[in-house]
C-alpha cells in the first residue's frame, strides 16, 4: 500500500498535533485511492489523481492547526506578530521624515499618513497570511502605532500637566500644542492605518470556507 | 424581518455538516462524498474546505471527534454532534430558509 502521509507532507517534522491531523488528511487520500480503485482505475492511475488532489496541503494542515489553537494564540500570531513587525518600519519611517523634514510641516505630516496608509496595509496582508480574519487584520494595523501612541499619551496626559502644574502661565498654548500633536501623531496616523487595512481586505478578501460549486475553483 | 446575520452566508458548509451529522457518525471522506452525491454533484468540498469547517465546528464543541479501527485494520477519524452542535441546527436552517427566502423574492428563482 501507498505512504499516504509522505503525499501530505513530504518532509516535514511533525508533532502530534500535526502528526493528527496528516494522519487525518492522509486517511482521506487513502479513502479517494481506493474509490478509484473500485471504480476499475489501475493502481498506478489511482495514485497519479490521488497525489493530485494531495498536492500543496501545506497552506490546509497550517490553517488546521490554527483552528485548534486558542484564542490568545491566535491573536498573538495574527496581531500582535505582523503589528510589531510593521511597527519597527513605521519607526523608521517616522525617524526618516522627521530627519529630512526636521521641523513639523504639511509634508512631514502628509507623509506620515501616506506611510501609514502602505503600513497599514502591509500589517493587514502579513495577518491575513499567518491565518488572521478581519478583526485581527485591523487589530493588526492598529497595533503598528502602539509604541508612539503610548509615548504621545504618557508625555500629553502625565509630563505636561506636571510641567503646567509648576507654571499655568503657559496653559492655554500647552494645551493646544497637545492637542495639535495628538491629532497629527496619533489620530491621523491611525486613521491612516486602519485605511490601509480595509484597503487590504478589499483587494485580499478573508479565504471562504464554504462549499464550492461544481465547475468552479476550490 | 430581521436584518440576517452576516455569518449566515459563511455558514453554509455548518448547516450541511450538522445536518449529515445528525443522522449518523461519519468520517471526512464519508461527510464529503454524501454532499456530493445528495447534492447531485452540484456541492463539492475540497480537503482545503472541508477540514477547516470541521475543525471550527469542533473548536466552537459542536463536534466532537474520535479515532476508531475499522474491521479491515484502517484507522479513521470519525465526527459525532454534541449536544451543543444540535442545538445549532434548528437556528442555521432557519437562517437559511429565510436567507433563501429574501433571495427568491428578489432573484425570482422559482421562475428561472
Amino acid at each position: 500500500m501507498h505512504d499516504f502521509r509522505k503525499l501530505v507532507a513530504p518532509n516535514r517534522k511533525q508533532d502530534p498535533r500535526e502528526r493528527e491531523i496528516v494522519g487525518e488528511l492522509a486517511c482521506h487520500l487513502e479513502e479517494m485511492y481506493m474509490e478509484f480503485r473500485r471504480d476499475g482505475a489501475s493502481e498506478e492511475s489511482a495514485f497519479a489523481l490521488v497525489s493530485t488532489a494531495g498536492e500543496g496541503l501545506g497552506p490546509t494542515i497550517r490553517r488546521l492547526r490554527w483552528e485548534g489553537e486558542g484564542g490568545l494564540r491566535t491573536w498573538l500570531r495574527a496581531v500582535v506578530l505582523p503589528g510589531f513587525v510593521v511597527a519597527f518600519f513605521y519607526g523608521v519611517c517616522n525617524v526618516a521624515l522627521g530627519v529630512y523634514w526636521e521641523y513639523p510641516t504639511l509634508w512631514r505630516e502628509v507623509g506620515l499618513v501616506l506611510a501609514s496608509v502602505a503600513l497599514g496595509f502591509c500589517a493587514s496582508s502579513f495577518s491575513r497570511e499567518l491565518g488572521g480574519r478581519k478583526t485581527h487584520r485591523l487589530w493588526a494595523s492598529a497595533i503598528v502605532l502602539s509604541f508612539q501612541a503610548i509615548a504621545e499619551c504618557v508625555m500629553i496626559f502625565l509630563v505636561t500637566p506636571l510641567e503646567l502644574s509648576r507654571s499655568a502661565h503657559y496653559l492655554a498654548g500647552v494645551v493646544s500644542a497637545c492637542l495639535w500633536i495628538l491629532l497629527w501623531d496619533v489620530v491621523a496616523p491611525l486613521v491612516a492605518l486602519l485605511i490601509g487595512s480595509l484597503i487590504s481586505v478589499r483587494v485580499f478578501p478573508p479565504v471562504v470556507r464554504a462549499a464550492t460549486l461544481k465547475g468552479t475553483a476550490a | 424581518m430581521n436584518r440576517l446575520d452576516s455569518k449566515v452566508k459563511q455558514g453554509s458548509s455548518e448547516v450541511i455538516i450538522l445536518t449529515l451529522l445528525s443522522q449518523r457518525e461519519m468520517h471526512g471522506y464519508e461527510i464529503g462524498k454524501q454532499i456530493e452525491e445528495l447534492s447531485d454533484g452540484v456541492l463539492r468540498f475540497e480537503m482545503a474546505s472541508l477540514y477547516p469547517a470541521l475543525y471550527r465546528m469542533l473548536q466552537k464543541g459542536w463536534l466532537e471527534a474520535y479515532w476508531e479501527t475499522s474491521s479491515a485494520g484502517r484507522k479513521r477519524r470519525y465526527y459525532r454532534l454534541t449536544k451543543n452542535g444540535r442545538r445549532q441546527i434548528r437556528p442555521l436552517r432557519r437562517s437559511w430558509q429565510q436567507f433563501l427566502g429574501a433571495l427568491n423574492r428578489i432573484a425570482r428563482l422559482q421562475n428561472a
